[in-house]
C-alpha cells in the first residue's frame, strides 16, 4: 500500500529542502549536541573509588575526583605504588597536586565510556531515608545534610537530597557501596563532642577553694544543706554554672567534698572549639602495644579553648610517672561523644605551663582494623562537625551490585526486543520500510535526547528513570502511529493534510498533557525511584512533542508524497 | 449489547476491591513501602515450595515474582531480618550476597502512602482539566474520565487477583497508565467530535489507529516484563499492560457507544 495522500502546502515548510526544514534542524542539532554531552568515547584518565585513611592522598582526593597522571605519565600506564617514597606530582581533576607519596592506598577505577551517571539501584550500595528529629527549618536541613555530606565523602561516593512532606522532612541518602552497620554509626551520631576534667573541692567545716586559674581568681566554695553556693549562686547536684567560659557541672555532693565536672572543650552547634583534625602520618598514627592497639590523632583548638584548659589544668598536682619518665597530672581528660565516654587520656604535666593550642585525642582498640575504624570515625565526626539535632533513620536498603550491572543489562536487552518487536508490528502494519525505520530512528533519538538531558541536568539515571525511557519509546510509536495514519487517510478523507497533522497534534499534544498531568505529582511528592521515572517521563513527553515527533511528521509527509 | 461486557468487567472489578475491604479492611494489599516494615528479596536458586514455606514462616506474606532466577519477596511488619533469614535456610537455598533487605519505619510507610493519594487525586484533576479543554463539552468528558476510571479500578483488582501489592512503583505505574491510556480514547473522541463525515465510519478508520497503538502498546512491554528479570519492572509493567487491554475495552466498546449515542441524540 501507498497511498497518495491529498497535498496542501504547510507555510514556510515545504519551500525549503528537507535538510534545510527548522524541524529536521533542530532534530540534527540535537543529535550533535546530545552526542556531545554523552560523549560516548574513550577517556584519559581513572576515578577515585576509594581513598584509604593512611594513604598520603586521604583528604586531598575524594571518590568521584579524577586522576589524569602521575609525574606526567598517565595513569593508566603506571602502578601507584611504584611511586610510595618519593616526590611527586600528580594531575588531577581538583588540579595539580604536589606531595610526597609515603604511601598510595587508593582504590582506581577505569572512566566510564559515557558521561552518564547511574543510580545506586544499578551499582549496588545503600540507600537509607533520614528524618531529623526537631522542627527543621530549610536551612537545618541543609545544614545537616551538608554534614552527612561531610561524614560519608571520606569514605565513598554518596548522594544526598532533601524532600519535604507537609511538615515533615526527609534527607534520602544513597552510599555506594559500605556496609549497614558503617553508615547506620555515622548517622546514629549527632556528633556533641566534649572533653571534660574532673576537680576536687574538699570542705573543712563547710568551707572550700575551687582552684581554677590564677590563685587570685580561686573561687570560694560553701557547702549549704545538699548545696553549693559560690560565686553568689547555689546549686545542685547535675546543676552547671559557668566561671571563666569554663561550664562547671556538679557532679557529686558530700558534706566534706564536692566534684565538679569542667567542660574545656565542645563542638556542638556554633560552639566548635576543635578547629581543625590532622590526619596526616605524622600527627594521626596507630601503634600496636602489646596485646592491643593504641592509636590517636592531633587536634587544633582555639585559643579560648586552650586558656579554658590552661585555666583548669594548672593547679592539678603532679601525680604519676608514665613510662620514660613522663610527668603526668593527678586528673585525666575524659572525651565525650554524645554523652558517652569515648576515651580518657592522661595529662601531660607539660601542658600545667603555658596554654597549648594542640591537644591529642587517643584511645586503643583490640585489633587493628578495629582501632582504625574508631581513628577514623572519631576524625570523621570531629571535622565534619555536629549535627544541629539528631536524625532518625526510617528507612534502609541494601542494594546488591551483583543484581544491579545484570539488571542494566537485561533492561537494555528489553528495551532493545521491544524496538524491534514494535518495528515488525509496523512493518506488518504500513508495507513501508522508510516509514518503520523513521519510526525506529524517532524512537532511538528520543531515547538519545532524554540521555543528554540526564547529563545537561546533572541527573542520576535510576532504576525509575530507565522505566521512565523505555515507557517513553511505547508512548512515542503510539503517537507515530496517529501520525502515519491522519497522513495516509488524506487519501479517502477530504480535508487538507494541514487539517490532519494539527487533529494528529492535537491529540499528541493532549496526550502529551496528560501524561505530564499525571507524572507531575510524583516531580512534586516522588521519592526516590518515582522522581526519576517522573523525570523521564516528562522530559521524554517533551522531547517528543517539541523536537521529535513534529520532525518525524515532516520526514513522514515527504516519505508519502 | 456489547456495552454490557465493559459495564460487567467494571463490576466484577468493584465487586473483588468490595470483597477485598471486607475482608481485609482495604481494597488492595499495600507492600511493606506503604505500611511500614520489612521486605526481603531473595532470588530462588533451588527448588521451593511455597506452601510449605509460608506454613513455616509466621507472620510474613511470602511471593514468588518469575524470572531467571524467580524472586521471593518476603514482607513482614516485624523488623528483624536475620531471624526470618536463618528460618528461610530450612526451606530454599539462597546466597546472601544475593538478598536484599529494606526496612521502612511505618511512619514513612504512612506519609509515602498520603502523598500516593494525593498524587493520584492530583493526577486524576490534571487529566479532568486537560480533558476539558481539548474538548469543551461534558459528555466527551465524562466519557474520557469514566474511562480513566474504570481502567483505573479494573486494574486495581487486576492486581489485587494476580498478587501484585500496590507500592511506590506500582502506584506510579497506575499514574502513567492514567496517563497513557487515554491516547486512543482522545483518539476516538477527536474523531467523533472534529472529524467531518458519517460517524460510523470515523469509527471505524480511527479503530484501526487506536488497534495498532494498543498492540504496540502490550506487545512492546512483553519482553520487558518477561526479561527484565526484576520484580518491581515486571510489576509495572503487569499494571501498564493491564491499563492498555481495559483502555481498548472501554474506548472502543464502552465509548464508541456512548458517544455515537450522544451524537445520534444531538
Amino acid at each position: 500500500m501507498d497511498p497518495k495522500c491529498r497535498y496542501s502546502p504547510l507555510v514556510g515548510d515545504e519551500e525549503v529542502s528537507t535538510l534545510k526544514n527548522p524541524k529536521v534542524l533542530l532534530l540534527i542539532l540535537c543529535w550533535i549536541a546530545s552526542v556531545l554531552l554523552i560523549a560516548p568515547w574513550p577517556k584519559s584518565g581513572m576515578v577515585v573509588e576509594e581513598v584509604g585513611e593512611n594513604s598520603s592522598l586521604y583528604q586531598k582526593l575524594f571518590p568521584g575526583d579524577i586522576v589524569f597522571s602521575i609525574n606526567k605519565i598517565p595513569i593508566e600506564e603506571v602502578d601507584l605504588t611504584q611511586f610510595e617514597g618519593k616526590f611527586v606530582s600528580i594531575e588531577t581533576s581538583r588540579g595539580k597536586i604536589d606531595l610526597f607519596l609515603n604511601r598510595s592506598d587508593i582504590k582506581l577505577r577505569k572512566r566510564d565510556f559515557t558521561n552518564l551517571k547511574f543510580g545506586l539501584d544499578l551499582q549496588g550500595g545503600i540507600y537509607a531515608v533520614v528524618e531529623p528529629e526537631c522542627n527543621a527549618t530549610a536551612e537545618i536541613l541543609n545544614e545537616i545534610k551538608l554534614i552527612l555530606e561531610k561524614r560519608t565523602s571520606s569514605l565513598r561516593e554518596a548522594m544526598f537530597q532533601v524532600s519535604r512532606f507537609g511538615d515533615r522532612s526527609f534527607i534520602q541518602i544513597q552510599i555506594a557501596g559500605g556496609t549497614e552497620s558503617e553508615l547506620k554509626q555515622l548517622l546514629n551520631t549527632t556528633g556533641v563532642f566534649e572533653g571534660k576534667i574532673p576537680l576536687h573541692v574538699s570542705f573543712e567545716e563547710g568551707r572550700g577553694v575551687l582552684k581554677i586559674g590564677a590563685e587570685s581568681e580561686w573561687v570560694d566554695v560553701t557547702y549549704c544543706n545538699g548545696k553549693v553556693c559560690l560565686l553568689g549562686e547555689e546549686i545542685e547536684i547535675n546543676e552547671t554554672l559557668t566561671y571563666k567560659g569554663i561550664e562547671l557541672q556538679l557532679v557529686n555532693l558530700t558534706e566534706s567534698r564536692a566534684d565538679f565536672l569542667a567542660v574545656i572543650y565542645r563542638n556542638a552547634g556554633e560552639r566548635r572549639d576543635i578547629v581543625r583534625v590532622y590526619i596526616d602520618p605524622e600527627r594521626s598514627w596507630l601503634r600496636k602495644e602489646g596485646a592491643y592497639y593504641s592509636w590517636g590523632f592531633q587536634v587544633e583548638i582555639t585559643p579560648e579553648a586552650a586558656q579554658r584548659f590552661y585555666d583548669v589544668v594548672r593547679n592539678l598536682a603532679v601525680r604519676s610517672t608514665g613510662i620514660g619518665g613522663e610527668a603526668y597530672l593527678e586528673e585525666r581528660l575524659y572525651l565525650y561523644l554524645d554523652g558517652k565516654e569515648v576515651s580518657n587520656l592522661s595529662i601531660s604535666a607539660g601542658l600545667k605551663e603555658k596554654p597549648v593550642t594542640v591537644a591529642s585525642v587517643t584511645g586503643s582498640a583490640l585489633t587493628r582494623e578495629e582501632a582504625m575504624r574508631e581513628r577514623s570515625f572519631l576524625q570523621n565526626i570531629l571535622r565534619s562537625g555536629s549535627l544541629p539535632c539528631s536524625i532518625k533513620i526510617v528507612s534502609m536498603k541494601n542494594i546488591t551490585p551483583k543484581l544491579g550491572t545484570t539488571f542494566l543489562q537485561n533492561l537494555v536487552m528489553a528495551g532493545i526486543i521491544a524496538l524491534v518487536v514494535i518495528t515488525f508490528v509496523l512493518l506488518a502494519r504500513y508495507r513501508n520500510l522508510k516509514v518503520v525505520m523513521l519510526s525506529a530512528f524517532t524512537s532511538i533519538s528520543e531515547i538519545v535526547f532524554i540521555l543528554a538531558g540526564s547529563v545537561l541536568l546533572n541527573w542520576t539515571l535510576d532504576l525509575g528513570a530507565l522505566i521512565g525511557i523505555l515507557m517513553v519509546i511505547g508512548s512515542g510509536v503510539t503517537q507515530e502511529v496517529m501520525i502515519i495514519d491522519e497522513i495516509i487517510h488524506g487519501e479517502v478523507e477530504k480535508t487538507s493534510l494541514r487539517e490532519r497533522i494539527s487533529r494528529a497534534f492535537s491529540i499528541i499534544l493532549g496526550s502529551a498533557g496528560t501524561v505530564i498531568g499525571a507524572m507531575f505529582p510524583l516531580l512534586i511528592f516522588g521519592f526516590g525511584l518515582l522522581r526519576g521515572f517522573a523525570i523521564t517521563t516528562i522530559l521524554g513527553v517533551l522531547i517528543g512533542v517539541g523536537i521529535t515527533r513534529s520532525a518525524f511528521s515532516h520526514l513522514v509527509r515527504k516519505i508519502y508524497e | 449489547m456489547l456495552m454490557i461486557f465493559p459495564a460487567l468487567l467494571l463490576a466484577i472489578s468493584i465487586l473483588v476491591l468490595i470483597n477485598n475491604y471486607v475482608k481485609r479492611g482495604e481494597i488492595i494489599e499495600k507492600d511493606v513501602e506503604l505500611t511500614g516494615g520489612m521486605v526481603i528479596s531473595v532470588p530462588v536458586r533451588g527448588e521451593l515450595n511455597l506452601e510449605k514455606l509460608e506454613e513455616g514462616l509466621e507472620d510474613v506474606s511470602v511471593r514468588l515474582v518469575g524470572g531467571s532466577p524467580p524472586m521471593l519477596i518476603i514482607q513482614s511488619p516485624e523488623r528483624n531480618a536475620t531471624k526470618i533469614l536463618e528460618s528461610l535456610r530450612e526451606f530454599v537455598n539462597y546466597d546472601l550476597e544475593e538478598v536484599e533487605i529494606g526496612d521502612i519505619e511505618p511512619v514513612l510507610g504512612e506519609v509515602f502512602w498520603e502523598q500516593g493519594k494525593m498524587a493520584l487525586a492530583l493526577a486524576f484533576t490534571s487529566i479532568a482539566l486537560v480533558i476539558f479543554l481539548l474538548f469543551r463539552s461534558p459528555i466527551p468528558c465524562f466519557t474520557v474520565i469514566l474511562c480513566s476510571i474504570s481502567n483505573f479500578i479494573i486494574t486495581l483488582a487486576a492486581m489485587s487477583i494476580f498478587g501484585v501489592y500496590l507500592s511506590l512503583a506500582t502506584l506510579g505505574a497506575l499514574l502513567m497508565m492514567l496517563g497513557y491510556s487515554i491516547d486512543t480514547n482522545m483518539l476516538l473522541t477527536t474523531a467523533v467530535l472534529k472529524r467531518k463525515g458519517d460517524i460510523e465510519s470515523n469509527i471505524k478508520k480511527v479503530r484501526k489507529t487506536g488497534l495498532t497503538i494498543t498492540l504496540v502498546g502490550l506487545l512492546s512491554l512483553l519482553p520487558i516484563y518477561f526479561l527484565s528479570n526484576n520484580p518491581v519492572v515486571q510489576e509495572i509493567s503487569f499494571v501498564l499492560g493491564v491499563g492498555i487491554a481495559a483502555e481498548a475495552v472501554n474506548t472502543w466498546i464502552q465509548n464508541a457507544g456512548i458517544l455515537r449515542w450522544w451524537v445520534m441524540r444531538r
